[in-house]
């Protein structure tokens, strides 16, 4: 577990990295009390934004060891590629877990949601906190500049926004760019949600989650190859 | 990137995917695109999972597949079928091509044309695969044949330097242990000699005379001993140019004129040696096999190309048949970097190039 405290105490180091993934997050779960209230979905939609941005600055760190050959002189270690990326991942979800279940405590003792809501609400978030991580990693794999990789995911983040229904609704794009977001997993996890507030944990949202699940694996693999 | 099978292979199967996600969007089903993640993750695998075995996974794909075809699960399971064989067949699953034959009665003419042709792609491309596979092995084949020759030529060249330094040590050896055995010690002595007849010329001049008489009688012991050893360096055997020379006059059934002209001094021991081999073996060659009646031989040498060319007026055959000494001629000269060829066109014309590597040993 040695890399895995490592980048824990590199994410501690960079301010920025926590302010967007934990500060900001724990602050809208405490002061959005109408929205969890009466609109979680939307609550939880404006979480998966803050995720993606956040998750971005904690995985760049993968880039930068990467850019400053630090990863050779680990490679060189008795450290395989998967454990080092595993390790790596799971310090930058760290801030995801604590918020999502920050959020899960709140929704079920201050915003009087459902336990079986909770529940799902909070199986759904983690399983989109994973493949956003693993879509960060993916992400910064094609990069050889941590600036170019931030900017560039910048354009690209608002284009995922728009496309997966996390900003608007996508009923109200134009028809063919409806269900063009449907390979990046906040369309799913938009989709999950929504069906967990009007259904409950049906097999659909179910499987939603599983598609959510079965793109991060995806993003890994893509990631992995990359570099 | 150069384009490559597997380049062209990447290429089609994101068309495909694309394509099946476009076919996806007119129906928006979540099933047909559970289906489509399973088939891209599955691409993705045999992408980047470098030790997977492809059959396995080949064989989930068209299971899933089938599954979702005859269950009606997934709107793009006829479309996906043609994905599952464009793959199968890229990897050499030829028994998948029986499929659209058994299904034929279930789909309809468009995806049938669609699957014919995804798995023609497929097919395509694993013979392209195979084909630069095989060019890529044969290249690999000849790299690692020049590579082998480079190594021996270097190595015939670092054995032959050290030959060459340890004949020089030897011959030094020789010619110090002669100087020292037989000449230094007549010279030693006539030096003593002559020391003791300067001390006694004053008392005993008739004994100084016959002890200066003997001194100068063992000096020139000494001198006809340093005479000989000198000889035997010199006229013992000939070398380089002169060795051909005596070559060429020694060989008496053929008339031989031999001409040189350049500075000879930077060639080395062991390219005189192929020189002389050479000269040798097209001497006896002409006399076996063409019966001429003469025999030029010119030796060239410039700052960067020693030619040597052995030209014959005898009966030559035009039919392109080198023997075993020859071949093993050419060999030596390939080794020592140059080159070696015959024409036949006129007169029996063998021609030798050498790069004069002046000063590099």
């Amino acid at each position: 577990m040695t890399i895995f405290k490592f980048a824990l105490l590199r994410n501690l180091r960079s301010p920025v990295s926590y302010l967007a993934g934990l500060m900001v997050p724990v602050v809208l779960i405490f002061s959005m009390t109408s929205v969890w209230t009466n609109a979680p979905v939307m609550g939880m939609a404006n979480l998966v934004m803050l995720m993606l941005l956040s998750s971005n600055l904690l995985v760049a760190l993968v880039l930068e060891d990467r850019i400053d050959g630090s990863i050779m002189k680990i490679m060189i270690s008795p450290v395989s590629m998967v454990h080092y990326v595993f390790q790596n991942l799971l310090a930058a979800i760290i801030p995801f877990v604590i918020q999502i279940a920050l959020l899960g405590i709140m929704g079920y003792l201050h915003y009087n949601w459902a336990i079986q809501f909770t529940i799902g609400a909070v199986v759904a978030l983690f399983i989109c906190g994973v493949t956003t991580a693993a879509f960060s990693f993916c992400w910064n794999m094609f990069f050889k500049s941590k600036s170019s990789s931030r900017y560039a995911f910048l354009f690209v983040m608002a284009l995922i926004l728009l496309l997966s229904g996390v900003l608007v609704p996508i009923e109200a794009l134009p028809g063919l760019l409806q269900h063009a977001g449907a390979i990046l997993h906040p369309y799913w996890f938009i989709r999950a949600v929504i069906t967990l507030a009007e259904y409950g944990m049906t097999a659909q949202f179910w499987l939603y989650n599983t598609i959510v699940l079965l793109i991060g694996t995806g993003f890994l693999l893509l990631g992995g190859k990359a570099n | 990137m150069k384009f490559s099978p597997q380049t062209a292979f990447m290429i089609f199967s994101t068309a495909g995917l694309s394509l099946l996600f476009i076919d996806w969007l007119q129906t928006i089903d979540t099933m047909g695109f559970f289906l489509l993640l399973i088939l891209g993750l599955m691409c993705l695998m045999r992408y980047r999972v470098k030790h997977i075995i492809i059959y396995k996974t080949i064989f989930a794909d068209l299971l899933m597949v089938l599954v979702f075809f005859f269950s009606g699960g997934a709107s793009t399971a006829q479309l996906a079928i043609g994905f599952v064989l464009f793959q199968g067949m890229y990897f050499g699953f030829f028994l998948l091509a029986v499929l659209p034959i058994v299904l034929v009665v279930f789909m309809d003419a468009l995806s049938i044309v669609f699957i014919a042709t995804a798995a023609a792609v497929g097919l395509v491309l694993h013979f392209w695969n195979k084909e630069h596979a095989s060019r890529l092995q044969q290249r690999d084949y000849y790299s690692n044949k020049i590579y082998e020759m480079e190594l021996m030529h270097t190595n015939l060249t670092h054995v032959l330097a050290k030959v060459e330094h340890m004949s020089i040590l030897a011959e030094r050896s020789r010619i110090s242990a002669d100087i020292h055995d037989n000449a230094g010690h007549e010279i030693v002595a006539s030096y003593i000699s002559l020391q003791t007849v300067g001390k006694i010329m004053d008392k005993n001049p008739e004994k100084a005379l016959e002890l200066f008489d003997k001194s100068l009688a063992r000096l020139n012991v000494g001198i006809g001993k340093m005479r000989d050893a000198v000889h035997n360096l010199s006229a013992v055997t000939f070398m380089g140019v002169d060795s051909m020379g005596d070559i060429c006059r020694n060989f008496t059934k053929v008339p031989v004129k031999f001409q040189s002209t350049g500075d000879m001094s930077g060639i080395t021991v062991n390219i005189w040696h192929v020189l002389e081999s050479l000269l040798k073996e097209s001497l006896t060659n002409a006399v076996k096999h063409a019966n001429p009646t003469y025999i030029n031989v010119e030796l060239d040498v410039t700052n960067h190309l020693i030619r040597l060319q052995i030209q014959n007026d005898g009966v030559t055959k035009k039919e392109p048949s080198v023997g075993s000494g020859l071949r093993n001629l050419r060999y030596r000269v390939v080794t020592v970097g140059g080159n070696l060829s015959i024409d036949k066109t006129d007169v029996y014309k063998l021609v030798c190039v050498i790069p004069n590597r002046k000063g590099s040993l």
